[in-house]
């Protein structure tokens, strides 16, 4: 289980990023962490991973996150964490030396899977084929949390449809994987929860499956918490076009 | 089977510098860049030669027919011809040593690889790839240059006439 608690990150200057988040997430859910621009979904993450410095307390399995347990972590950003100059057999090689748990045989599979060459640097690779890349990485790392940030700006709608069937074909039970994504109903479909983050704060938390029974989509929800205005874009034309 | 051996003899040698060094940098341009440093570095020092052609020419005359040493000549100490001949290896040495900058620059080069190397179960991997390299090539170096001097001390006791040479030529360098 990761559990964040009173989670709290206040860059220099005082803006604050992370506002006292208290979240857990057990083995086995996909949730999908959602919320506008700058509303703290990477920061949070940045948190859970130790790249920042934050108060509260974040813990993996009842322990402190550390360098014994990190390999429990695996992240996958569209800011891209691979070595642009490395191929991908260089990767799955660096990883197998690092993380004793890489599945080399869920690599290979998911290459294959993509037509991802293996001997070529993934700088070479276009933008889908890259985030694709950093997303397989994640995969076979051998992490039981996977952190997701943006998995898949820049790759077209087919190719990320077959990425979510993908996911829910070859995640273990014990797998949990935190989705940061703008790509509402995309994914809802394919979570088992939503987690709402607005300036910071944790705004809503719903399983999916609650949504159903009371015959609400995601997004209606999403619209719901946020206190979005249906007729802020009428009311905008208007205003403009001075009718 | 020589060439094979060979052949695998370089791949490992060359995966063992890989794995001391950022993932994907190049290690084999790097070692072309030592290698060609250090070939510049000699070269700049030959300059002792030219120093110590000038001064062995002092300790003669020539009436004509045939140079004749002078009687009581003194050849100019060997610290004060290799003078700084060996300053080059020096500069390459600290170039090197400031490779270590661009070592860990390269994790935010192109992408944010950074991210994984600090998510790594073991904490001193980006150290050992940004620091193992430079420093070696920093030792090869300045042994290069031990070894350079030492030849050329060679040279300056060998094709010195014995009575020229004035005593504490080694323990004048380190002064």
């Amino acid at each position: 289980m990761l559990e964040i608690k009173k989670a709290r990150k206040v860059y220099p200057g005082g803006t604050v990023a992370v506002r006292d988040v208290d979240l857990t997430l057990p083995r086995g859910e996909i949730v999908g962490l959602f919320g506008e621009n700058g509303a703290g979904k990477s920061t949070l993450m940045k948190c859970i991973l130790g790249f920042i410095n934050h108060s509260g307390e974040i813990t993996l399995d009842g322990e402190p996150i550390t360098r014994k347990n990190i390999a429990k972590l695996s992240f996958a950003t569209s800011e891209h964490s691979f070595f642009p100059n490395l191929t991908a057999k260089g990767h799955a090689e660096f990883y197998a030396e690092h993380f004793p748990k890489f599945s080399q045989k869920r690599f290979d599979g998911l290459m294959d899977f993509f037509e991802l060459p293996k001997n070529k640097a993934i700088r070479s690779f276009s933008m889908g084929q890259k985030n694709q890349f950093e997303v397989i990485m994640a995969l076979c790392q051998g992490a039981d949390y996977i952190l997701m940030d943006e998995p898949f700006a820049g790759n077209d709608v087919f190719n990320r449809e077959d990425f979510y069937k993908v996911l829910l074909g070859i995640l273990e039970p014990n797998e949990t994987v935190l989705l940061s994504t703008h790509l509402i109903e995309e994914v809802s479909g394919f979570i088992s929860r939503a987690v709402l983050i607005r300036k910071g704060q944790i705004v809503g938390d719903v399983q999916t499956e609650q949504l159903e029974e009371e015959g609400k989509t995601l997004m209606e929800y999403v619209k719901e918490t946020y206190h979005y205005r249906a007729d802020r874009v009428s009311l905008a034309v208007e205003k403009i076009s001075g009718e | 089977m020589q060439e094979i051996n060979n052949r695998s003899l370089k791949d490992r040698f060359m995966k063992f510098l890989d794995d001391f060094a950022p993932p994907g940098i190049g290690t084999d341009r790097e070692l072309s860049g030592f290698i060609g440093g250090l070939m510049g570095a000699w070269v700049l020092s030959l300059r002792f030669f030219k120093n110590y052609a000038e001064a062995r020419a002092l300790l003669y005359y020539d009436p004509g027919t045939k140079r004749v040493l002078i009687e009581g000549a003194v050849m100019t100490d060997f610290s004060i011809l290799l003078g700084d001949s060996l300053i080059s290896f020096k500069v390459f040495a600290v170039f090197f040593l400031s490779v270590v900058v661009w070592h860990y620059l390269c994790y935010r080069q192109g992408s944010k690889s950074i991210y994984l190397m600090k998510r790594l179960p073991n904490r001193w991997e980006i150290h050992k790839r940004a620091w193992t390299l430079p420093l070696l090539a920093v030792v090869v170096t300045l042994a290069a240059a031990f070894v350079v001097m030492l030849f050329y001390y060679w040279i300056y006791m060998v094709a010195t006439p014995k009575q020229c040479i004035a005593p504490g030529q080694w323990q004048n360098i380190w002064r």
